[in-house]
């Protein structure tokens, strides 16, 4: 299913009017919505849409989970162990069965099956596990609004199904990644807004701050990694490799970890302060550049890739 | 195998396919031209040949119209050209950034006549143009140039001083700014012409640039004379001309850069084994950004669209890329870049050093910045 401009125009316009309507429970909204449906339809617009919104919005809730689900098929898992930040995978399986240790994006409610991606002999293995007997602990953390859950805990062998190998966790790392980059450049755009509405208005020296030079070329630094992070998202969904997947997440870290930076120097003690909602992105900004490979893990990993094969990937093409 | 005007492949896989069989069929002669010059001189002649094959050939001939020396169908297919050329191993010829920087700035301004007779040189290989732009006193500010024309019957007088005029040495034409207006008439004041380099009043002196090339030339120019008929576009109206360089060469021309860094990536893989991952992975992260910045830009002007201030991007992204790439390179390659003298430690000191103009030709980078912050972002200016 192809989409033009105006139909994505009003799928955006009713979404925003759904995160409106529903700041406290968007996930069952979006369910009656039909949005399972668009992303099985079209998952390029699906994730574009949505999760540019909660990066815009800074909404409570997320979809990651159901993102990463549907990049494998048939599982009828109900959220997913996500890795911790710093490290590729933090959960382990062995004859003994799976020692989990990851991040929730939202309480699991009991008798729910969860997905977990370990690392395992021979490679990684992705698999279902029941959540009940596993420990889950709020962790708002650094993040304001989000309920994020640290979740630990021993499975028995017994109670472990499993559902796919490297391939799987290939698939769902790449759909969280793109999902992760299109909210991140939510957050970037926004973020730059705050700044050019403020040094645009603000006065010292009697002018506009935004007519300082030194202001204005770090809002252009900005903008330029904004460019460069919406065109690699874009492309993100016309090549298979998942390396484009982690262009995609690289180029949207940098955009936000520069607008963080530049950003919050340009407003001033403003940008500080508890009551401008600044920090707000700032924190969700750090905790969702972090997750499923932050700015260095990616660099790392394309360059094994590239270095491994000694050659360089076509994607991209004219 | 010989394109026409009737055969030319209609889509980018047939050109890459049927140009990677063509490629294929002459690599012998490809890697005679392609060799490592002596010299400026012996690296031209080797140049204009390759560019002389690969004209005849037909394939750098995709792309412009049959009127202007070449065979029609869309630009975007003659950028394949470059990039097969180039991950085929063999460097694009820079002469190939002069058509792309000159030569839309030539079809779309030139008289008609004049292109039709001037154009197929440039792309056959049969002359190299140079780029008459920045003056002593205008360099960033090139709206202040002062290198003068006056009319004088059938003729404009030129009296005034370029600096940094790459390859002037080597030119047969000269792609001229001089100030037709007030001296304080900025922009507005400004004409494009058509200059032939062996025009009695040019006093040309080369410059050695900081890699040891004689890159560029200072060119004196003393009561020289153009004929009218060589004004490209309006009088008065050189800034369009100079805005049309400018955009192709921020953007079109940033695809073969972007092209030929990708290849020095490869071989930086190849000859530094202790290339950190996340270095390599960093070093084609930017690179890649600049190739979707200039794959849109190359598709845009294919189309003929607008492309605003978007090569301003591009721009940037071409000198972040080529610096990161090249002082990786520097790092990372061993003692041999800095103390050896054989050709491959020669070239990568050659390109590093090269790399640092990237960020200042062209336009520099604060330029850039400006311009995004002025035109994209809409900052409010200085009052
Ligand atoms: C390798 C090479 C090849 C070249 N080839 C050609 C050629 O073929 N033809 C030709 O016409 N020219 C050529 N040039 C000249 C080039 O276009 C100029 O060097 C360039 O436009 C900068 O001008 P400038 O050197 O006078 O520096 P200046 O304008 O004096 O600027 C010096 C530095 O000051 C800073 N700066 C300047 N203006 C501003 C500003 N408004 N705000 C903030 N910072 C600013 C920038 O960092 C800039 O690099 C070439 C240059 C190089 C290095």
């Amino acid at each position: 299913m192809s989409i033009d401009r105006t139909e994505l125009d009003l799928l955006r316009g009713a979404l925003e009017d759904l995160a409106t309507a529903h700041p406290a429970d968007l996930r069952d909204a979006l369910r009656d919505f039909g949005w399972a449906d668009l992303l099985v339809e079209d998952p390029a617009v699906a994730v574009e849409v949505l999760f540019r919104l909660q990066g815009e919005r800074l909404t409570d809730e997320t979809l990651l989970d159901e993102v990463v689900l549907a990049a494998i098929e048939g599982s009828a898992a109900a959220a997913v162990v996500l890795p911790l930040p710093g490290q590729e995978l933090s959960s382990r399986y062995d004859s003994e069965g799976v020692r989990v240790d990851g991040v929730f994006t939202r309480p699991v409610e009991a008798g729910a099956t969860v997905l977990v991606s370990c690392r395992a002999l021979g490679g990684t293995a992705v698999l279902a596990v029941p959540v009940d007997g596993l420990l889950q602990k709020a962790a708002q953390g650094l993040d304001l609004g989000r309920p994020w859950v640290r979740v630990r805990g021993d499975v028995h062998p017994g109670a472990v199904a499993h559902v796919g190998g490297d391939a799987a966790w290939e698939r769902m790392l790449a759909a969280g990644r793109r999902a992760l980059a299109a909210e991140l450049l939510g957050l970037g755009t926004r973020m730059l807004d705050l700044a050019v509405e403020h040094t645009s208005s603000r006065v010292q020296f009697g002018q506009a701050l935004a007519t300082f030079q030194v202001v204005r070329h770090k809002l252009a630094d900005v903008r330029v990694w904004g460019e460069v992070a919406e065109l690699a998202f874009a492309a993100a969904w016309e090549d298979t490799d998942p390396l484009a997947a982690t262009l995609a997440k690289s180029a949207a870290v940098r955009y936000t970890a520069t607008a963080r930076e530049h950003v919050q120097q340009l407003l001033g003690g403003m940008g500080f302060s508890w009551e401008h909602d600044f920090h707000r992105y700032l924190r969700r900004a750090i905790v969702l550049e972090s997750l499923l490979g932050g700015a260095s893990a990616l660099r790392a990993e394309i360059g094994t890739s590239i270095c491994e094969s000694g050659r360089l990937p076509d994607l991209a093409a004219l | 195998m010989t394109l026409t005007a009737d055969t030319i492949p209609g889509t980018i896989a047939d050109v890459r396919e049927q140009f990677g069989v063509w490629l294929h069929e002459n690599s012998d002669r490809l890697r005679e031209l392609c060799a490592p010059g002596q010299d400026v001189a012996a690296t031209f002649t080797a140049q204009r040949e390759l560019q002389k094959l690969l004209f005849d050939s037909g394939w750098i001939r995709l792309g412009w119209p049959a009127e202007l020396g070449g065979l029609g169908g869309e630009m975007v297919l003659r950028a394949v050209v470059v990039e097969e050329l180039c991950s085929a191993g063999y460097p694009p010829p820079f002469s190939f950034g002069t058509q792309e920087v000159l030569g839309p700035a030539i079809a779309r301004y030139a008289p008609p006549e004049l292109a039709a007779d001037l154009l197929p040189r440039l792309l056959s290989g049969s002359e190299y143009w140079c780029q008459g732009f920045s003056e002593p006193g205008a360099g960033s500010d090139l709206a202040s140039l002062r290198c003068k024309a006056v009319e004088d019957g059938d003729d404009w007088v030129i009296s005034g001083e370029k600096v940094w005029t790459s390859w002037a040495q080597v030119a047969d034409r000269c792609l001229l700014l001089a100030r037709t207006g007030e001296p304080n008439s900025g922009s507005r004041g400004i004409t494009a012409l058509m200059m032939d380099m062996d025009t009695p009043g040019i006093d040309l002196r080369p410059l050695v640039s900081m890699n040891g090339d004689a890159e560029f030339c200072s060119l004196y120019l003393d009561d020289v004379r153009i004929p009218r008929s060589r004004t490209l576009g309006e009088i008065g109206g050189g800034w369009a001309v100079a805005m049309t360089i400018l955009a192709s060469e921020r953007g079109a021309a940033a695809w073969q850069r972007q092209t030929w860094m990708r290849a020095r990536l490869h071989d930086l893989l190849k000859q530094a084994p202790d290339l950190p991952p996340a270095v390599a992975g960093e070093a084609f992260e930017l690179i890649h950004a600049l190739r979707l910045l200039s794959r849109r830009t190359v598709h845009a002007l294919s189309r003929g669209e607008d492309i605003g201030a978007t090569p301003s991007f591009d721009k940037l992204l071409m000198s972040t890329a080529e610096k990161f790439l090249f002082a990786a390179a520097l790092e990372h390659l061993g003692s041999a870049t800095l103390f050896d003298d054989d050709p491959t430690s020669a070239g990568w000191r050659n390109d590093y050093l090269y790399s640092r103009a990237s960020s200042i030709y062209g336009g520099a980078a604060e330029i850039q910045r400006d311009i995004i912050a002025g035109r994209i972002l809409r900052l409010p200016g200085r009052r």
